[in-house]
């Protein structure tokens, strides 16, 4: 007992901000890629044990999480997880849980190709949520310049076992053509970055996108989904304010599971 | 962690937040940059300014778009701009036109001034596009044989404005136009467009001029309308020159011509309205607020970006001149209407929301019901449900105490006034803004309602009598931001308790305030009815 004392009396604690990448409940462990802690320790993906079990059941990939890191003389655990997902706008009720396949589509992309959701299986694929003529520089452009660093980092796996789709929330906008033009504009492999238009709502609902038109304007919130080889979800996450490296930790976590 | 809504959703959603915050009299450029082809349209007003330019129809579609910009259609007016542009890419007028449009501040200055004051003044995302077009449209008139002097005069206004060194870029435009008209004094549309900028409106309640361009203004238009009596927009800036003031009636010429030179554009159409509602024509304002409406649910039916902000406003306002009139059953229905629009996502995720029409039905309800004094309606709990939002939850629990105060419930009504007080709190918390002003006042007056109920009748008509005073001085904004004159109840709780001079007094308040006012009216006629031998 004094010896657990003096563990935590030598304790320090830090305050962590991170996306969690996946979660094992077993081993009661969650990995994060997480944002600097200080002049503690840099950016970087890392497991963490969680103190008690109660806090990591609710936890799923690609939630953005604070919490304290204890660091002990002999042990080191997480504890206080907060969820600070990024909106409040009310998910959608067809949203899919982790670990729940997705739908069938069959979408348009943008050379024309008629695109079935059965094709993506046995890949990995990261879809995200996008308008062409959206004004705000730090909503669809940007998740369009992520999705396009995305592309360099996984070259060569690009098309073979790893998709990015683009999923236009203004078909009737975003035709074909219009697509094809924005295709170019960011510098898209068309054989592994896929922009898709067609009767995009039921896919919408099914990955949490939630999109309106009003006053001139669509209004969207943005989730970047993550699609295991499996045609399951394996991670979701909110906004366009996430760092690279965190979604290429979720991509490179989903590339390594179900790897044969 | 409720209240929190991240950059991204107020990037994502800014155009929304502008509707919530700001009034909806005009209504918003586009946030998307309108598309094209546009079309010539009827009904548009006409209106011409000769330009810089190698095509006729250029020349047409800029018309157009200055006669759209005079009826502050921002959206069409830049779909009719850039159309222009399109034709003529060297014409520097047609970038002029976007520059001014697309900024969301086309709009009398003295609204401008009421959003500062409120602190909801915002840039709204199409501001790139108008900074943009400023500085093409200055580029073009570099070139020597593509601009005149005028034109080149008309570019440096606007271009000062959107110049975002700027410190008071709204000072400057209006230094631009001073600039062009010292060297053309008879150019109309300057002369219009400065009237615009420097009408700075009535002070409420004395109704004096709120700074010298206010009248400067009104003498530019004056004489305007005898020189230019077909032009629509001298028309529209008449009303809005001398809304609020003594003599609005001034305007009633305009009123009648407007929406006979621009019967297409919703917003012509209700803008008599304005002017009938304050000087107390009240069925000519519900006649005007309706045919906007019949015309503006045309427009939003045929364009799914319309949005539902300027609808909302002018059909709230025609549930209050219906309210005034004495029509309880229009009124409602007319509320009922825009509550049935649902909210977006993004409003429904707000922690406050006003503008859109779901929380102007709501409003239009509520102040229907307090100004019928449907007690029991109001306490049914289906009539006026809860909205689900602190602003609403305060004015819900106002006007339930003020029904349970009425049907003689004093303990009812202060656990309203409870109920009330946790909501001006949860606004402050989830909000992070001050009290409103006007729910300030609706705090006073429910105190003045209890207090009769209690039977403290002199304390209430005291409590009352202050609560109408700052009621009386709330910023001016219409329809007016408070439900109902105060000075209705006082004279009705006055005459109640056989105070007749009371009562008179503050019926005749209630009518200065909202000549023919039916609920004044009717009271007075009423009483004295039964008084009279």
């Amino acid at each position: 007992m004094l010896g657990l004392l003096s563990v935590f009396l030598a304790a320090h604690s830090y305050p962590v901000d991170g996306i969690v990448v996946a979660v094992d409940r077993a081993s009661q462990t969650m990995l994060v890629s997480h944002r600097p802690m200080g002049r503690y320790m840099p950016a970087m993906t890392m497991p963490f044990r969680v103190e008690g079990s109660a806090e990591i059941q609710t936890l799923y990939p690609g939630e953005r999480v604070r919490f304290e890191l204890v660091v002990g003389r002999a042990q080191s655990f997480a504890r206080h997880i907060v969820k600070t997902g990024e909106s409040e706008i009310a998910p959608p009720k067809e949203k899919l849980h982790p670990g729940e396949a997705i739908g069938d589509f069959e979408l348009q992309d943008q050379r024309g190709r008629t695109v079935r959701s059965a094709e993506l299986h046995g890949k990995v694929v990261a879809i995200d949520f996008i308008y062409t003529r959206c004004p705000l520089p730090n909503v669809c452009p940007r998740l369009s310049a992520n999705f396009a660093a995305l592309q360099r980092r996984f070259r060569g796996r690009i098309g073979n076992d790893l998709l990015l789709v683009s999923i236009t929330v203004d078909p009737q906008f975003d035709t074909v053509p219009v697509l094809a033009a924005y295709a170019r504009r960011w510098g898209a492999d068309d054989a592994g970055w896929l922009f898709l238009t067609g009767d995009v709502a039921p896919i919408a609902a099914q990955l949490g996108e939630v999109y309106w038109t009003d006053e001139g304007a669509i209004g969207h919130n943005s989730i970047t989904s993550i699609i295991g080889r499996d045609g399951r979800l394996a991670a979701a996450v909110d906004g366009s304010s996430w760092r690279l490296d965190q979604l290429s930790a979720l991509v490179e976590r989903a590339l390594e599971e179900g790897r044969e | 962690m409720k209240a929190r809504l991240t950059i991204l959703v107020l990037l994502a959603l800014a155009p929304a937040v502008a509707q919530k915050t700001g009034d909806n009299c005009a209504p918003p450029p586009s946030a998307l940059a309108p598309e094209l082809p546009a079309k010539l349209l009827s009904g548009m007003g006409t209106v011409h300014l000769a330009i810089t330019t190698s095509s006729a129809e250029a020349q047409k579609f800029f018309d157009q778009g200055l006669a759209q910009m005079h009826s502050f259609w921002a959206r069409e007016a830049e779909r009719s701009f850039l159309q222009a542009a399109a034709l003529d890419p060297e014409a520097p007028m047609p970038q002029w036109g976007v520059a001014i449009v697309a900024g969301g501040d086309w709009r009398p200055r003295f609204q401008i001034d009421t959003n500062a004051r409120m602190n909801i003044s915002s840039v709204p995302p199409s501001m790139a596009r108008a900074r943009a077009a400023a500085r093409r449209a200055v580029e073009l008139t570099q070139v020597s044989a593509k601009a005149s002097d005028l034109e080149r005069l008309f570019v440096a206004a606007v271009a000062a404005r959107r110049n975002p060194e700027q410190k008071d870029p709204d000072e400057a435009f209006v230094k631009g136009m001073r600039a062009l008209l010292a060297r053309y004094p008879d150019n109309i549309e300057g002369q219009l467009e400065l009237s615009l900028m420097i009408m700075r409106g009535f002070s409420l309640p004395d109704k004096k001029p709120n700074a010298p361009g206010t009248m400067e203004a009104v003498a530019i238009l004056r004489g305007l309308l005898q020189r230019a009596p077909d032009h629509p927009g001298v028309h529209h800036y008449v009303i809005h020159g001398f809304e609020g003031s003594t003599f609005a009636k001034d305007a009633w010429p305009s009123c009648e011509k407007y929406p006979q030179l621009v019967p297409a554009i919703p917003h012509a159409l209700h803008m008599p309205g304005h002017i009938y509602a304050q000087t107390g024509r009240w069925e000519d304002a519900v006649k005007a607020f309706d045919a906007a409406a019949r015309s503006e649910r045309v427009w939003m039916k045929q364009d799914r970006l319309y949005g539902d902000s300027h609808h909302g406003h002018n059909v709230h306002y025609l549930a209050t001149a219906y309210s005034f009139e004495g029509e309880f059953e229009d009124a409602m229905q007319a509320g009922r209407e825009l509550f049935a629009y649902p909210l977006n996502p993004a409003q429904a995720a707000a922690p406050d929301q006003v503008g859109g029409a779901h929380a102007q039905g709501w409003f239009a309800m509520m102040r229907t019901l307090v100004q019928f004094e449907k007690w029991d309606a109001i306490l049914d709990g289906q009539t006026l449900p809860a909205f689900g939002k602190p602003r609403q939850d305060a004015w819900r629990h106002w006007a339930r105490g003020l029904a349970q105060a009425g049907k003689g419930n004093a303990a009812a009504a202060q656990d309203e006034a409870q109920a009330f007080e946790t909501a001006m709190a949860d606004f402050q918390q989830q909000t992070k803004h001050r009290e409103p002003t006007e729910l300030q006042v609706a705090r006073q007056e429910l105190k003045g309602h209890i207090e009769a109920a209690e039977g403290r009748i002199d304390q209430a008509l005291k409590s009352l009598d202050a609560a109408s005073v700052a009621e009386r001085k709330l910023l001016y904004s219409e329809p007016p931001q408070y439900p109902r004159p105060v000075a209705e109840a006082l004279g009705s709780i006055a005459m109640k308790n056989n105070k007749p001079a009371i009562a008179d007094r503050a019926f005749a308040i209630a009518l200065e305030q909202y000549p023919n006012d039916a609920h004044a009216k009717r009271t007075t006629v009423g009483e004295r009815k039964t008084t009279a031998p």
